[in-house]
């Protein structure tokens, strides 16, 4: 039931060239569910919050809009949202740990499975140019969603989700709608 | 009852640093586990040819919901302290509908966003800096969109409450409704495998 | 039997036939938590209760105050209309029916007080109910206050010592620091309220703003 060993196996070739899609080197969803709850319950039970990313990036561009011109910042109580009072360094943030702890476990993860590789991750069908194009467009559409909706899928979903909050759950929905909504839009970048 | 430690005391500001530290390396661990780090395998979802994303957040949400329950009923975990955030259903509606759309045409959400960063994913880094900039767009409009950001305010309202309904009936609509979708998603792969290699033999 | 056929089941099934009975026991548990209902470690509160460790004193306050020392948090139980007219300078107005969801820390060293010692004594047993572990009594309340340094009663005689001149000139000060004034020796107790002046708070006095726990984020 548990393929422990699968974890630890190292594998030599790339299992995400690039244009491909390999799934059966990835642990199952379901396995793989099981344990973000229990992650995302350890931190209920530890913190008493749950889990988060759109805070950390809103805490980022906070802190650069205050380097670049802080009389745009402190004119917007957005930004002074994210800057604090002044008394303690803003990145000294919760989730902008739990988000460098992201990046590492990440990073672990796909070490061991032999997944780390400068690759551009797309379909067949699409250049790399046009693929970082859409790409920063996403990116565009979910940091002004994010900050819409107050979170995102871990924050917002995952989070919100298992806490039955009501807006957590609306969100859920709005997003999977909007994403199944446009995706025969872009099918040429992915399939 | 004792839990959350850290509302009852049990570490200060700085210890919970490292202990967001710590939890950050588990969930960026299991998602790339789960193949999370990769744009394509994520959108592959919203083509129906791999519902790993339903699967993973809904397995997560249903444990992690049991979890809640269960730990509250036998009295360790104090549920008022768990800080739960408030609802604006009509931002909150928009702004995920808003990030749907990114999300398919991007590949990715922040926190995937960061593990598939830290794996390779250059088209991920364009992503990172589109989701700078879609936040610096945001702050640039908010004085203009406040009034509709802060709009249809309920409060820290669940489903319970809002539906009229026990705790643990809830509990029991979710777990089923998982079972169901799972059982849907599992079906519509299988159909999807079926479509995909009927036309790598016709072509 | 059942039991053999379950355990022939793939994993998957297995998971999923838990995990609804988990649901259905859930139905019928139904609301895990009732909001009313608390432990009281009985033991805990008569021996603190006894032995005056939790209780703070008029006169370190007004020193605190002065000092500007704040690691504490003055809360005033009182309604606000009370609050208004009149509040010990650096206190905050917590009326004592939103207490529990105020946003109090457990670690927190809290400083309570009202009237007299009954409205803060309710108080105090609340937020022990809810395990919070720095909260602390000013002994006498509102009127200890008042009577001791908004307005103290001249202690001294006809022929009152070097030592009692002292005393006396301390007083004085804290008083007028305060915005009261001394008392002449007849008048027992400052009660009514007609005998308050409007007390406006000491120029002096500069309120520390609390350390930005109260806005710390926990969203995401």
């Amino acid at each position: 039931m548990f393929k422990f060993k699968e974890w630890f196996h190292h594998h030599h070739h790339d299992n995400v060239r690039e244009g491909e899609l390999t799934p059966y080197h990835y642990t199952n969803p379901y396995l793989i569910g099981l344990l973000l709850g229990i992650v995302l319950l350890l931190t209920f039970v530890i913190m008493g919050r749950g889990l988060g990313a759109s805070g950390a990036l809103s805490t980022v561009v906070a802190m650069i809009v205050n380097t670049v011109s802080p009389e745009t910042a402190h004119h917007n109580s957005f930004y002074m949202g994210y800057l604090g009072d002044g008394e303690h360094n803003p990145l000294k943030n919760w989730l902008i740990f739990q988000m460098i702890g992201v990046v590492i476990g990440g990073f672990i993860s796909g070490a061991i499975a032999g997944r780390t590789k400068f690759i551009v991750s797309k379909g067949p069908r699409i250049t790399n140019k046009k693929r970082f194009l859409f790409a920063f467009i996403g990116g565009t559409l979910m940091g002004f969603g994010a900050k819409m909706a107050r979170g995102c899928t871990s924050g917002q979903g995952l989070t919100g989700g298992s806490l039955l909050s009501l807006g957590g759950w609306t969100f859920m929905f709005a997003t999977f709608a909007g994403a199944y909504a446009f995706a025969y839009f872009v099918r040429r970048q992915w399939t | 009852m004792n839990l959350p430690l850290y509302k009852f005391g049990f570490f200060n500001d700085e210890v919970s640093l490292i202990v967001a530290f710590v939890i950050g390396i588990a969930f960026g661990f299991v998602l790339e586990r789960g193949g999370f780090g990769s744009g394509r395998m994520l959108a592959a979802q919203f083509y129906f040819t791999d519902m790993r994303v339903f699967k993973v957040m809904f397995t997560a949400i249903t444990t992690a919901i049991i979890g809640l329950f269960y730990l509250s009923w036998i009295g360790v975990l104090d549920l008022d302290l768990v800080y739960i955030s408030d609802t604006y259903v009509l931002p909150q509606a928009v702004g995920g509908f808003i990030l749907g759309i990114g999300f398919v045409i991007g590949g990715y959400c922040p926190g995937t966003s960061g593990v598939a960063i830290a794996t390779g994913k250059v088209d991920a880094i364009f992503y990172g800096l589109g989701g700078f900039f879609g936040i610096f767009l945001f702050g640039e409009v908010f004085p203009y969109i406040e009034n509709f950001f802060n709009s249809t305010y309920m409060g820290r309202i669940t489903l319970p409450e809002y539906f009229n309904l026990s705790y643990g009936v809830v509990v029991l609509f979710v777990i089923l409704l998982a079972i169901a979708g799972f059982t849907a998603a599992d079906w519509g792969e299988k159909v999807m495998a079926k479509k995909k290699s009927a036309q790598i033999e016709e072509g | 039997m059942f039991l053999k056929n379950f355990a022939e089941l793939p994993p998957r099934k297995r998971i999923g036939i838990l995990a609804i009975l988990l649901g259905i026991f859930a139905a019928f548990v139904g609301n895990p938590v009732e909001k009313t209902k608390a432990t009281i470690n009985l033991k805990e509160i008569s021996t603190v209760s006894a032995n005056d460790i939790a209780k703070e004193n008029v006169f370190k306050l007004a020193d605190d105050i002065i000092k500007n020392k704040y690691d504490y948090r003055l809360v005033d139980l009182r309604k606000p209309e009370e609050y208004k007219k009149y509040n010990i300078p650096t206190s905050e107005n917590i009326p004592l029916e939103n207490l529990l969801s105020s946003d109090l820390e457990r670690n927190e060293k809290i400083v309570l007080y009202s009237d007299n010692d009954i409205t803060s004594t309710q108080g105090w047993i609340l937020l022990k109910a809810e395990k919070y572990n720095g909260v602390n009594l000013l002994k006498g309340g509102l009127q200890a206050w008042k009577n001791q340094i908004l307005f103290p009663k001249c202690t001294c005689g006809i022929n009152p010592s070097a030592e009692q001149k002292h005393h006396h000139a301390k007083l004085a000060e804290l008083s007028k620091y305060f915005g009261g004034k001394m008392r002449s020796g007849s008048v027992e107790v400052a009660q009514s309220d007609n005998e308050m002046p409007v007390l406006k708070m000491p120029a002096t006095i500069k309120l520390k703003k609390h350390k930005g726990k109260k806005k710390k984020r926990e969203g995401c």
